[in-house]
């Protein structure tokens, strides 16, 4: 619409022919100007705290990577150091007290929450809801396991829903032996590799150690075939200590025997 | 000739993988903005079952339930909140907090049959949950206390149907007599 002709006319007669919508028009560009002095206040205060824009958007990087990051790592994966000894020699063995050692944590297995038998988890303390602990997973729901319990032997059938886990370091490991079977909604995430120090970067950490704890390291070269070999090996021997057993004959051996 | 054509299809080419580049950083950006509303802040979940009549109806109310409470430590008796449940560990069930740890908690083993009592004190790192309807209602008198960190949300606001939206009284349904 060519505006030209009508600036030869008045004002008033301008409102009068168009009437609301230019008035209408001239509202909104005001507070659109209100919009922008608003804005432009907020950039000045900000640049004022951060120093620059360059720093805004700096800041603006920061947190975009923090989001995805913390996605990534609800979600998928994420990498957690492991405290203690309670997993010797798997994870910090005793010869390495100044570092820990750094594992990968995949979190696809919260989808539909199947387990297998010597998985490594982490899952939240039954009994303080901010610790986190790295065990692995020894019998399943449905599964019996024998224990020690005050000094007697005690059997006992692990619930519907819940898992038995157990530190690879029987001697020093805060587990289930302790505070009994624990519901796997507490489970937060399935070890896969170690990822430093570099020189125990491993394969998958799957394989079982076996409750008389005389395994061989089981990263890189260890084939799973060999590994699982050693297991049964150390599963059919006689057992010379006095470690409590696990009583579930058939079901262990067979997922032993097919998990590949 | 060639030449000039392929630098001018290169450059075609870098602006349209920048483009899609950004585009799909912006979808990325939004994805996590949600997923971290959902998990740390906010989330709202369909619920049906007969546990927690007449706080919530049989056919399925939606509210929404807040994450910051759990993660502060910030619930107490008579909230209602989100937990996963300790025998199948892919449901979330709705369920009223009786009581914190180091609580003695009262309640009625099988009202279907008997009036019998019975006292718990709740272990260190537990909660104690019930339905409001207890004769209907899988909750800690059968498999016992849960532990905290099976606490997902605690509900604050039901939005659906809309005739009954508003925020949920704090206080239990529990009778005072018994």
């Amino acid at each position: 619409m060519n505006l030209l002709p009508l600036a030869f006319f008045n004002k008033k007669k301008i409102e009068d022919k168009l009437g609301k919508p230019l008035r209408l028009l001239t509202q909104r560009s005001r507070s659109r100007q209100h919009n922008i002095s608003l804005l432009s206040v907020g950039a000045f205060a900000a640049t004022a705290l951060f120093g620059s824009p360059k720093h805004l958007v700096l800041l603006q990087r920061f947190l975009t990577c923090g989001l995805i990051g913390l996605t990534i790592s609800d979600r998928y994966a994420s990498i957690v150091p492991v405290r203690g000894a309670s997993m010797s020699p798997t994870f910090n063995p005793q010869a390495r007290n100044f570092t820990d050692d750094y594992v990968l944590v995949e979190k696809f297995c919260l989808k539909k929450y199947e387990f297998s038998h010597g998985d490594v988890v982490v899952f939240c303390s039954p009994s303080n809801h901010k610790e986190k602990h790295i065990k692995r997973i020894i019998a399943l729901p449905g599964d019996w396991i024998g224990t020690t319990h005050n000094s007697h032997d005690d059997v006992l059938k692990v619930p519907k829903g819940h898992c038995w886990v157990e530190g690879d370091n029987s001697a020093s490991s805060m587990d289930s032996r302790s505070f009994g079977p624990i519901p796997l909604g507490l489970v937060k995430g399935r070890v896969t590799h170690v990822v430093w120090p570099p020189q125990r970067i491993g394969g998958p950490i799957n394989s079982w150690v076996g409750r008389s704890g005389a395994m061989a390291s089981n990263n890189d070269n260890g084939s799973v075939n060999g590994d699982m070999n050693m297991q049964l090996s150390h599963h059919m021997e006689p057992r010379i200590d006095d470690e409590p057993q696990i009583l579930h004959p058939g079901p262990l051996d067979e997922s032993l025997l097919t998990r590949q | 000739m060639v030449g000039l054509i392929g630098r001018l299809w290169n450059l075609q080419y870098k602006s349209i993988v920048k483009e899609a580049s950004g585009k799909t950083l912006a979808v990325a950006k939004f994805f996590c903005v949600l997923h971290v509303t959902n998990t740390y802040l906010c989330t709202f979940a369909l619920a049906y079952g007969p546990s927690m009549i007449p706080t919530f109806n049989l056919t399925g109310d939606m509210f929404l339930a807040e994450r910051l409470s759990i993660k502060f430590g910030k619930v107490g008796p008579g909230d209602i909140v989100l937990l996963r449940s300790p025998e199948s560990p892919r449901k979330v069930m709705v369920k009223r907090l009786l009581g914190l740890e180091s609580h003695s908690v009262t309640y009625v083993v099988d009202p279907m049959n008997s009036d019998r009592c019975d006292t718990i004190v709740v272990p260190k790192g537990h909660v104690w949950v019930e339905g409001d309807n207890i004769y209907n209602s899988r909750d800690s008198r059968q498999f016992g206390p849960v532990p905290y960190s099976l606490l997902e949300g605690k509900v604050f606001c039901k939005i659906w149907p809309p005739k009954e939206f508003g925020s949920l009284m704090k206080s239990g349904m529990k009778d005072p007599d018994l």
